[in-house]
């Protein structure tokens, strides 16, 4: 049976029972059922009414949970832009994360190191990332407690702590198997917001990590798959959420991404699309969604994107210069520059998802395999002197 | 030619995710296990037409039913639909009180230790009643495009060839049985083997 047909028989089904006549009267007196959340809160309503009266049994509730799941379905289904659509029939139960970020916070031993980021990306600032100390065992424990569930949050937590220090034999196995569940369609959490995240994040360091060397060694295919794959999952994110404030993060990352892989994304997006628009617009949808969601207008470090973005547009580059930058180049004002932009990366991020759904962007478990021993050979062990080291600069000293 | 049953796991994994939502943590087991049922039934059900898709002509050749493989997969689909409400809904429930009835290689009893110990809380016993409902949910999808490259003209082992990618040699095909097992072997079991991946413990 299609959807459709499941729905009418469910509909139908609850519909021809004696008392719904009766309720469905009344309470169209006093409420309207024009969209399908009036309709839900409909059902709702019935069900206490029938719950009262001592008729509601498991026959019913599972009726009811057809009915409200093939509308998901059938919603979903004639959606336009399925990057922005998220099938709650579909989404699996991760509520157990909260739990996790809890127990994970645990794991802080409250120390705070600084580090500075390098090579600079501003000619006047200095940036610094704050590190925090995590108790390795209690990161094990942690871990083991949630690793069946082989959720890419999960999996980014742990395995960056370990390969942000060095410890790369014991965090890059983790970041491998999270990486195989998520390069090829489907994802089982592309309707969990903390999935997406977690996938995002998860390419973006394995890029970052590998640096040049999938060019190195004939990988380039897959290097773009990677960045389309980022792309996709930063887009999704941001679109499912209806950029809710980490979005934040994934539009300056996203708009950080396709500057820093100009040609590449010269060829992902389509001829004649400069990635330094979809830069000048990134950063400012960034520093807007951060407005939107309540963060002070101009506070350190996010008004960093509005000037990041303005710069690019009126000099072209971080640093000012006399050239005119895109003001001159382009005949159009920064905030249509902005517009182009966002619209272009929703059409990219659409393209992308097809592309995904027909399993073209999948990268195969050998191919992963092949990636990671390139990495292992790179990336060796040094987590007892990049300790030594930070302790140089740790913030809140004690006394021992 | 090895046969892409990627849009058949999808549809699987979905409808697991769909199930997961809708029934409880207890009734999952066994729903899961009931739709395998449900399925197989039909199948057996139906297994005429499927195998009357390898009709002979007055002169022993086979009969060519339709020319597009598609057009003959289509109309088997249709009568897996018809089937499965007309004549397996209406029984299915008693004849699974036989639990000792075999329908293609298995019967409901095999399951039955298995659904109570997921029921109970059992990881990998779910996961292997998962995992059983994709393959055979992959392996009858198999059996109807046989059916459909039988009705081009093929010899039931060319269909296999073309479907695997290899060369057997096996007694006459006859029964539903029979054909479950080769195609799941040669055909499920070899995609999965590369391709499935495991939902996470349903908590």
């Amino acid at each position: 049976m299609s959807n459709e047909e499941n729905l009418r028989a469910a509909l139908h089904h609850l519909m021809g029972l004696e008392e719904h006549h009766g309720f469905f009267d009344s309470y169209q007196k006093d409420k309207e059922i024009k969209t399908s959340s009036d309709l839900e809160a409909f059902f709702n309503a019935f069900k206490a009414h029938m719950f009262n009266k001592g008729k509601w049994n498991n026959e019913l509730e599972i009726t009811l949970k057809i009915i409200k799941e093939q509308s998901d379905i059938i919603k979903h289904q004639n959606t336009d832009s399925p990057i922005f659509s998220v099938n709650k029939s579909r989404k699996l139960d991760d509520s157990w994360i909260i739990e996790f970020q809890k127990e994970f916070q645990q794991c802080l031993t409250g120390d705070k190191f600084v580090e500075e980021i390098k090579p600079r990306r501003y000619k006047t600032i200095t940036e610094n990332l704050i590190l925090y100390g995590v108790d390795g065992v209690k990161l094990s424990e942690v871990y083991s407690k949630y690793s069946e569930f082989n959720h890419p949050f999960v999996n980014y937590s742990v395995a960056s702590v370990l390969y942000n220090a060095k410890n790369f034999s014991n965090g890059l196995p983790i970041l491998k198997e999270g990486i195989k569940s998520i390069a090829s369609y489907p994802n089982h959490y592309w309707n969990n917001e903390f999935g997406i995240e977690g996938a995002a994040w998860m390419i973006g360091d394995l890029l970052y990590l590998l640096g040049n060397l999938l060019d190195k060694n004939n990988l380039r295919s897959e290097k773009i798959k990677l960045l389309k794959l980022l792309f996709l999952y930063m887009s999704r994110y941001i679109y499912m959420t209806k950029s809710n404030l980490k979005s934040v993060d994934f539009y300056s990352n996203r708009a950080r991404i396709v500057k820093s892989n100009y040609m590449e994304f010269i060829g992902i997006f389509w001829i004649g699309v400069n990635p330094d628009i979809q830069f000048i617009s990134d950063m400012y949808l960034a520093h807007q969604t951060g407005m939107n969601n309540g963060l002070p207008m101009f506070t350190k470090p996010f008004d960093q994107f509005y000037w990041d973005s303005m710069k690019m547009y009126r000099h072209g580059s971080h640093i000012p210069n006399s050239s005119g930058g895109y003001q001159e180049i382009e005949d159009r004002t920064w905030m249509e520059l902005v517009r182009d932009g966002e619209i272009r990366s929703i059409m990219l991020a659409d393209k992308l998802l097809k592309e995904f759904e027909n399993y073209e962007l999948n990268i195969s478990n050998s191919t992963i395999d092949n990636i990671f021993s390139i990495l292992f050979e790179t990336k060796k062990d040094d987590l007892e002197n990049y300790i030594k080291k930070i302790s140089e600069r740790k913030l809140n000293k004690t006394e021992k | 030619m090895r046969t892409d049953l990627r849009h058949s796991l999808n549809e699987g994994m979905n409808n697991l995710m769909t199930w997961r939502n809708r029934y409880s943590k207890t009734e999952y087991p066994e729903k899961v296990v009931l739709n395998i049922f449900y399925r197989k039934y039909t199948m057996e059900f139906m297994f005429p037409d499927i195998i009357g898709c390898y009709e002979k002509n007055l002169l022993g050749k086979p009969k060519v039913k339709w020319n597009d493989f598609n057009e003959g997969f289509q109309k088997l689909k249709t009568t897996y639909g018809s089937t499965a409400v007309s004549k397996t809904q209406p029984v299915l429930l008693n004849l699974l009180t036989n639990t000792q009835r075999n329908v293609g290689n298995t019967n409901y009893g095999i399951f039955t230790p298995l659904i109570s110990e997921a029921k109970s809380g059992n990881k990998a016993k779910l996961e292997e009643i998962e995992y059983a409902y994709l393959y055979y949910l992959l392996t009858d999808e198999c059996v109807l495009l046989w059916g459909a490259f039988g009705g081009t003209g093929l010899t039931k082992i060319e269909a296999i060839g073309k479907m695997s990618g290899l060369i057997i040699e096996t007694e006459e095909i006859k029964t539903y049985g029979q054909i479950e097992q080769v195609l799941g072997q040669l055909c499920a079991a070899a995609y999965l083997k590369e391709h499935y991946k495991a939902l996470p413990p349903n908590v």
